[in-house]
């Protein structure tokens, strides 16, 4: 009984080592997958559009892709990249554009000449 | 290819950044889309005397007409695309998933609000939605604060 006992005692150190390295091993083969992923969405992207957006991919909860591109909505290509995304990791895939759209141009009136008058500016004919 | 796409808009315009791109995806897939406004339910309005003033299901329905008209003035956005519309009663992220289950979305686009780095990076429709969906989300930014 003492012998086992021991033996438990002096295995513990090695058993929480390998625990351990197997840990680093599965985190760096995910890390290594989701890297893989962001390789071949860039490609995909980049062979079909060019070098227009660099896609970042992560792995949400329950083991669902997130692809993050920093474009706009209504930037061009943006549904094209949005397919590509998807035929790489699958149609369950989360897509982020996080780049703000581009702001409505409004159309100024010209200032009134009373105004221009005011303000010290001349009119030149 | 996302057939069933349903987008989930609030009163603000900024919402609406998404609706383009929504388009392009719809037109691409030969897709549906369907616009849906959440809003809170009313409560019967009653003054000092306990004469009502407004019943609840009256401003709902008021609400609800309104809010299918706004969503109406969006079609030229989606041109081209069949459009459905939708406007729910209720908590927003609550409708929103089951508005999603009933009309069988591939896809739910929202647009999300930018937030102080403080509050977290998307707000909390936009982070229900996105914790309890079935579905993929499509989350695009609208501006605002930052």
């Amino acid at each position: 009984m003492i012998a086992v006992a021991v033996l438990v005692v002096l295995a513990m150190p090695a058993l929480l080592l390998v625990g351990l390295l197997r840990l680093v091993d599965a985190r760096q083969r995910r890390r290594d997958a989701v890297v893989a992923r962001q390789i071949a969405v860039t490609d995909a992207i980049h062979a079909a559009l060019g070098p227009v957006v660099a896609p970042v991919v992560r792995r949400g909860r329950g083991g669902r892709w997130t692809v993050v591109l920093a474009v706009a909505p209504d930037a061009p290509h943006v549904a094209s990249m949005v397919g590509l995304a998807r035929g790489v990791l699958g149609d369950d895939t989360d897509i982020v554009l996080t780049a703000l759209p581009t702001p409505r141009t409004v159309q100024r009136r010209p200032a009134p000449a009373s105004k221009l008058a005011l303000s010290g500016a001349r009119l030149t004919r | 290819m996302a057939k069933r796409i349903l987008v989930p808009l609030d009163a603000n315009e900024e919402a609406e950044a998404v609706l383009p791109l929504v388009a392009d995806l719809a037109r691409g897939a030969g897709g549906t889309v369907r616009l849906l406004r959440v809003m809170a339910g009313a409560r019967t309005r009653i003054d000092a005397d306990g004469r009502v003033l407004e019943y609840a299901h009256d401003v709902e329905a008021r609400r609800q007409a309104e809010a299918l008209d706004r969503l109406r003035d969006l079609e030229p956005v989606l041109d081209g695309v069949p459009v459905e519309y939708r406007a729910r009663l209720g908590e927003p992220v609550t409708e929103i998933l089951h508005e999603a289950e009933v009309f069988g979305a591939d896809v739910i686009a929202l647009a999300v609000r930018r937030r102080a780095w403080w509050r977290g990076a998307l707000g909390r429709v936009a982070a229900g939605v996105r914790a309890g969906a079935m579905v993929p989300v499509l989350l695009a930014d609208g501006g605002g604060a930052r």
